[in-house]
């Protein structure tokens, strides 16, 4: 008995594990991620503009390529 | 992508100026469609995605410290800050030839592999679709472990074993130490697994 719970136990586990390899953000969520990034920090889309900055401020600059519009990404 | 989510979103905050390009058209870019943000989006493994998305840190000068392609966990991103934030002094160390700089930066991006978590090696597995591709290219592929690390058991499968994101990343970074940006071969470091990334976002 013992036995079959420890498989049946390990079985819920392995398909949890399996299912959040690629757990799924909602939109609603996802959108909710992008208000909050694209309010916290103010994005350059000029590199020199972001370098110059990062100078004056002693930074380092956080350069984010992506395939689309950041507000649709992220 | 976690940046919204602590400690990354503090760090994009308080460590760096931000910015960011749509690299649509760029020879190095997926050939995915671009993200709906109506449609779900998947929390995956590090390193999936390569050629849509990279995250670069660089000096204020425009010096590659770092470049994570892809998806990335927040924490890990943050475990990578911190090491481009001590590439950053190596850089600026007047005291240190050109020569050594770039030594140092070898060395500290192949230590780093050494110093991940086993958690974050866990989460830096290649997704499967990647591994079909780059095992359908093995002969060329640097994304397998060579056969000097593998176990005995692994010899025995006789199955190819691949290495984790997280790896790759760091041991392609060591060829263009300290490169300027507007020199950095991007795809370079950016293109292992399927150029279409498949997110089955869409409950067609």
């Amino acid at each position: 008995m013992r036995k079959l719970i420890s498989v049946l136990l390990l079985g819920l586990v392995s398909l949890g594990l399996f299912a959040g390899d690629r757990r799924v953000v909602e939109p609603a969520v996802s959108q909710k991620n992008t208000q909050t990034l694209l309010a916290a920090v103010t994005w350059h889309t000029a590199l020199d503009a972001a370098l110059e900055q990062a100078k004056k401020d002693g930074k380092l600059v956080f350069w984010m390529q992506i395939k689309g519009k950041l507000d649709g990404f992220v | 992508m976690s940046l919204s989510q602590e400690p990354a979103l503090s760090l994009l905050k308080n460590t760096f100026v931000c910015g960011w390009r749509d690299i649509s058209g760029e020879p190095y870019c997926g050939k995915s469609g671009a993200h709906n943000v109506d449609n779900p989006a998947v929390v995956t493994t590090n390193g999936a995605g390569p050629t849509n998305t990279q995250l670069f840190i660089l000096a204020a000068d425009g010096t590659v410290l770092h470049c994570l392609p892809g998806y990335w966990d927040a924490r890990d991103f943050a475990c990578e800050v911190a090491l481009a934030e001590e590439l950053n002094k190596v850089w600026l160390d007047g005291s240190l030839s050109r020569e050594r700089k770039d030594a140092r930066f070898r060395e500290m991006h192949l230590a780093h592999i050494k110093s991940h978590s086993a958690d974050m090696k866990k989460r830096s597995q290649m997704q499967g679709f990647d591994k079909k591709h780059e095992q359908s290219k093995v002969q060329d592929s640097d994304c397998l472990v060579p056969e000097s690390e593998l176990s005995a058991r692994d010899k025995e499968r006789g199955k190819p074993v691949f290495k984790t994101t997280d790896r790759i990343m760091h041991e392609r970074l060591v060829n263009q130490p300290f490169t300027e940006f507007v020199k950095f071969d991007v795809a370079r470091c950016v293109k292992y697994g399927r150029p279409k990334y498949d997110k089955k976002q869409d409950n067609k």
